[in-house]
């Protein structure tokens, strides 16, 4: 079948199909929080960095790590609203498996599938968020890195500039720090063991990668933060209270279909690996142990894993279908003859018919990256979207209530109220690293009615409760004389009764 | 190989080896842990009042007698024999006799795990170190439960299969054999299907084909199918096992059934395990045998679905990776450290081969049963083997065993089996352990009360619920208390009972 055989063609179809599954409904519980920040710092053409969006920690210093994303976020919001986040989320994306599609091995349909199954793994954090950023700098990196070991080509010097735009855009900068980290002691350990794949790198040129390496690293200071910002990975991993708040910061739930696919890559890359005569190279083993371990102790890892993951994965699988095809091919008549077969056809193709069927796919396709940019961004779905997620209606009714008191709020929707209720200061949102364990576990004890919640939300002068319908919190604070103002399926609104 | 003087008998008798070593070490620390072993999952009383009923009645229920919710509903008896097991101990020592039983069933587990290992590599430490992490990861499911009959079993298993896969077994008699006391001793004996179906397949894939070792593996396969079918329930046992795996809501609302959290310490073996198994496979140079890698790729992946599944896991994977880091020692040079290694591996495996072993464990088993009969607490803690009053509702049965409770009740999902253990059959429970028997449908109604969902008060009437024993400190229990209806009959820190009353 040489109509679909072409390498070219195949990339084109698979960017454009990456592109349909990562244009998505561009909501987010953190993508407010993102807007509003980037929007005060748009307005005051100042880094936005002491807080004033919550009563909790009105005036402290925040260590803004993304405000570069947020400035442009809020940007592509002003000129393009939904439309425009929608189509960037898609595009970085793409752009990021592209980067990956370029380190992988084996015929184009492989690398494709595999491709396809890294992008379904690392959808999940596929988000209006500043973290794409980090998915697609991350997937950069790892190309100049692949490029200097398998071509020699040393273009290492870029990961400067790469590093002062990523510590700017997000603070997952570390990532690329851990990874080329990973590469080095991967490259180390080769060199101890005596073992050399074709693609190891000497002393010389690790040397050369360990300078970039620091070079990068250091330069993630330069930005409106300085070296704060050496400060931030630790700073968020070492909030205990993440796991218990942010689903993204536990263990995968392999009970997930979508996080089984997860499993599917990390089972099929040992089987590869195992049946494989290729030798893994120390510096995948090292990548692989590391961002494994990663993605097992918090999913929103699965991206950065499956990235790193998917071209060893190919190198095998290509190694592996080789032997299988030759060992078929010779033991097995009927596969000499498919082979066979798939030759002459290959020659007797008339090449105008090709270009119609593969010009035909390719428009195909690009119609269904319209068709789905206009549907996942049409008003209607997006408000009805927004109603299950948010409490629109809730919000709506404070709004014309003006109930007086401090609002208490669930934390999924602290991000949403400052973009939506700019007159009431939140208790607590997205900035988990601004809160710290302090507030969060004040906002764990309010709700899960731990005994000190009345005591908590009084030191607060809280008045407003805005929380889940039907939670412990609301029949707690109903039993200790709260009304209910307002409730409907997604939010409760209680107020203290006079 | 040297030739070394022969050791004195008296010496080789006096002497452990190093299995014997671990067995003992593993054993008592058990012993020691002994209150943890018992209190952690809530289904042991279960297994003690069902392993009771049936030596007392000698018949195996099959329909059920334990609840008022589902009583006389057909009932998948698939832990009978494991119960029984259960039951003798108790009956010879009380709750000391179920901590000496389990930990002497995972103390040979892990002793056997350190045989294959070491039977497939020749190298005792390595063997020692692996064993030890295998023991170390299983070690957050070493409970008094019937899943450590199918750790035990899955050893025995992949030992067997692993000989006739070398070629030392010819006979496949012994696997029906295996499996008829796997059916009826713990639903998880499909695993063993699943064991021998990676061989099978690692088999078809890496070896010349010839009809008599498929002969054999089909033997087993079939063989062991259809003696699965010899237990109380017939095929139904398979029913019960893959409709409860099927049911999603029912695994996710199973504890032991979640995948492991690895924020949690006790995780980390296992995820040292998985780091290890990668490392093995970047290192070796040899093509890994297929059975090999579909075993290890697949419990890999069945663990990280499971963390009831990590011990599984480690004890058919850990003689794997014991094997290929072997085989990679023996053939690398690392500037002489290998040959340093092997040879002194080699002396070690001398002076193992020259000892008999078997006293020391033989001893400290048969004391520890003793002590334990005669009341010696040897946990650590000092406080002997007994259920904890901060786990189960200890003083609250105690009040239920002076003042009857009337009619049915709702009682808290994690307590059913103590509360069979203690006042069984004078009272039934609302609902136990046994997931796979009650089902979506009813755990869902108890979901619904504990929640306090729309239509609480409904189940709690359909089921003409006169008391409840719930936590002080749940919902349930704090919205009863604010009704008319409700009386605080019994109350402590821990525990509260509730009695419906006139309503006046």
């Amino acid at each position: 079948m040489p109509w679909i055989k072409e390498d070219k063609f195949y990339l084109i179809v698979l960017l454009l199909l990456i592109l349909i599954m990562a244009i998505r409904i561009p909501l987010d519980t953190d993508m407010w929080w993102h807007l509003r920040a980037g929007e005060e710092t748009l307005n005051y053409r100042v880094v936005y960095k002491v807080d004033t969006l919550s009563y909790t920690r009105a005036g402290e210093a925040w260590i803004n790590h993304s405000w570069l994303t947020q400035v442009l976020m809020v940007w592509l919001y002003k000129i393009g609203e939904f439309k425009a986040l929608s189509l960037w989320v898609g595009l970085t994306a793409t752009l990021c498996m592209f980067f990956i599609y370029l380190q992988m091995e084996g015929y184009a349909i492989l690398r494709a599938g595999v491709v396809l199954l890294a992008s379904f793994v690392s959808s999940v954090v596929w988000s209006p968020r500043p973290q794409i950023f980090s998915l697609l700098l991350f997937a950069i990196t790892g190309f100049i890195i692949f490029r200097y070991k398998t071509t020699g080509k040393n273009q290492l010097y870029w990961l400067g500039p790469i590093f002062i735009v990523w510590s700017n855009l997000h603070g997952g900068y570390i990532l690329g720090t851990i990874l080329i980290l990973s590469v080095i002691c991967g490259e180390v350990f080769d060199h101890f063991l005596g073992e050399k794949s074709e693609f190891s790198l000497g002393w010389e040129e690790i040397g050369q990668l360990v300078i970039w390496g620091a070079a990068g690293f250091i330069l993630a200071a330069v930005n409106p933060n300085g070296i704060n910002m050496w400060r931030i990975p630790f700073q968020t991993v070492g909030v205990v209270s993440l796991q218990n708040l942010i689903n993204e910061w536990a263990s995968p739930d392999f009970h997930q279909p979508i996080q089984q696919l997860m499993l599917i890559l990390l089972f099929g890359t040992f089987a590869a690996v195992g049946l494989s005569k290729r030798r893994l190279a120390g510096s995948d083993l090292f990548i692989m142990v590391v961002f494994g371990f990663l993605a097992l102790t918090a999913r929103r890892n699965f991206g950065p894993f499956a990235l790193i993951t998917a071209p060893v994965l190919s190198k095998h699988l290509a190694d592996l279908f080789h032997t299988w095809k030759k060992k078929l091919v010779k033991r097995w008549e009927i596969f000499r003859k498919v082979s066979e077969f798939q030759r002459k056809s290959d020659k007797n193709i008339n090449s105008k018919f090709q270009l119609f069927l593969n010009g035909g796919v390719v428009l195909f396709l690009i119609t269904a990256v319209f068709w789905k940019l206009a549907y996942v961004t049409n008003t209607e779905l997006i408000s009805k979207t927004e109603n299950q997620m948010f409490p629109q209606s809730a919000v709506n009714w404070i709004k014309e209530e003006n109930p007086p008191g401090q609002l208490f709020n669930s934390y999924n929707w602290g991000g949403y109220l400052t973009w939506k209720l700019r007159e009431y200061p939140v208790f607590v949102d997205g900035r988990t690293d601004l809160f710290g364990d302090e507030i969060l576990r004040k906002y764990i004890d309010v709700i899960s009615g731990h005994e000190d919640w009345e005591k908590v939300l009084a030191g607060y002068d809280v008045g407003i409760l805005l929380i889940q319908a039907d939670s412990t919190i609301e029949k707690l604070a109903v039993k200790s004389g709260w009304v209910i103002n307002y409730k409907d399926p997604i939010a409760a609104i209680l107020t203290k009764k006079q | 190989m040297k030739n070394h003087k022969k050791t004195p008998d008296i010496v080789a008798v006096l002497i452990p080896r190093i299995g014997e070593i671990l067995f003992i070490a593993i054993f008592i620390a058990l012993i020691g842990l002994g209150p943890k072993l018992m209190n952690v999952d809530g289904d042991l009383g279960r297994h003690i009042t069902l392993g009771d009923y049936i030596i007392s009645s000698r018949s195996i229920p099959t329909k059920d007698i334990f609840s008022h919710t589902k009583f006389g509903d057909s009932l998948t008896p698939h832990e009978w024999l494991a119960d029984v097991v259960f039951a003798i101990a108790h009956m010879a020592a009380g709750l000391d006799g179920i901590v000496w039983i389990t930990a002497l069933l995972i103390g040979a587990t892990f002793w056997l795990v350190y045989k294959q290992s070491l039977n497939l590599s020749s190298m005792s430490l390595l063997a020692l170190a692996g064993t030890i992490l295998a023991a170390a990861a299983s070690s957050l499911h070493w409970l008094s439960r019937p899943h450590i009959f199918t750790v035990f079993f899955a050893v025995i298993w992949t030992t067997e299969l692993e000989k006739l896969r070398i070629g030392i077994r010819r006979n496949w008699v012994i696997f029906p054999v295996i499996m008829l006391i796997w059916v009826n001793t713990h639903g998880a004996f499909i695993a063993g299907i699943l064991i021998w179906a990676c061989y099978f397949v690692g088999f078809m894939i890496d070896q010349k084909l010839s009809w008599q070792r498929i002969k054999s593996y089909l033997g087993i396969g079939f063989s062991s199918l259809l003696v699965s079918l010899i237990n109380p329930d017939g095929i139904g046992i398979w029913r019960t096992g893959l409709g409860f795996l099927g049911n999603q809501y029912l695994v996710s609302h199973t504890a032991e059934y979640l995948p492991p959290d690895f924020h949690q310490i006790s995780t980390w073996p296992f995820l040292l395990l998985i780091v290890l198994s990668i490392g093995v496979l970047a290192i070796s140079n040899k093509k890994m045998i297929s059975s090999h890698i579909l075993l290890l790729s697949g419990w890999t992946a069945m663990a990280l679905c499971s963390a009831r599944n990590i011990p599984l896991y480690a004890v058919t994977v850990v003689p794997i990776l014991v094997t290929v880091s072997a085989d990679y020692i023996q053939g690398i040079n690392l500037n002489g450290a290998s040959d340093k290694f092997i040879t002194l591996q080699s002396r070690f495996m001398d002076i193992e081969k020259s000892l008999k072993g078997g006293l020391w464990s033989g001893i400290v088993v048969v004391m520890a049963g003793m002590l334990l009969m005669r009341g010696f607490p040897l946990d650590f803690q000092n406080k002997g083997n007994k259920f904890l009053d901060d786990v189960f509702p200890v003083q609250a049965v105690d009040w239920v065993e002076k003042n009857q409770l009337p009619g049915e009740g709702f009682n808290y999902f994690p307590w059913g089996g103590y509360l069979l253990y203690r006042i069984w059959p004078g009272t039934l429970v609302f609902i136990d352990g046994q997931t796979d028997f009650y089902g979506e449908e009813l755990t869902r109604e108890y979901e619904k009360v504990i929640t306090l969902s729309p239509g609480w008060e409904d189940v709690l009437q359909k089921y003409q619920i006169s008391w409840v024993l719930m936590p002080t400190q749940s919902e349930l229990i704090q919205h009863l208390q604010g009704l008319d209806d409700w009386d605080t009959v019994y109350q402590d820190q821990f525990s509260t009972i509730m009695l419906l009353g006139s309503g006046e």
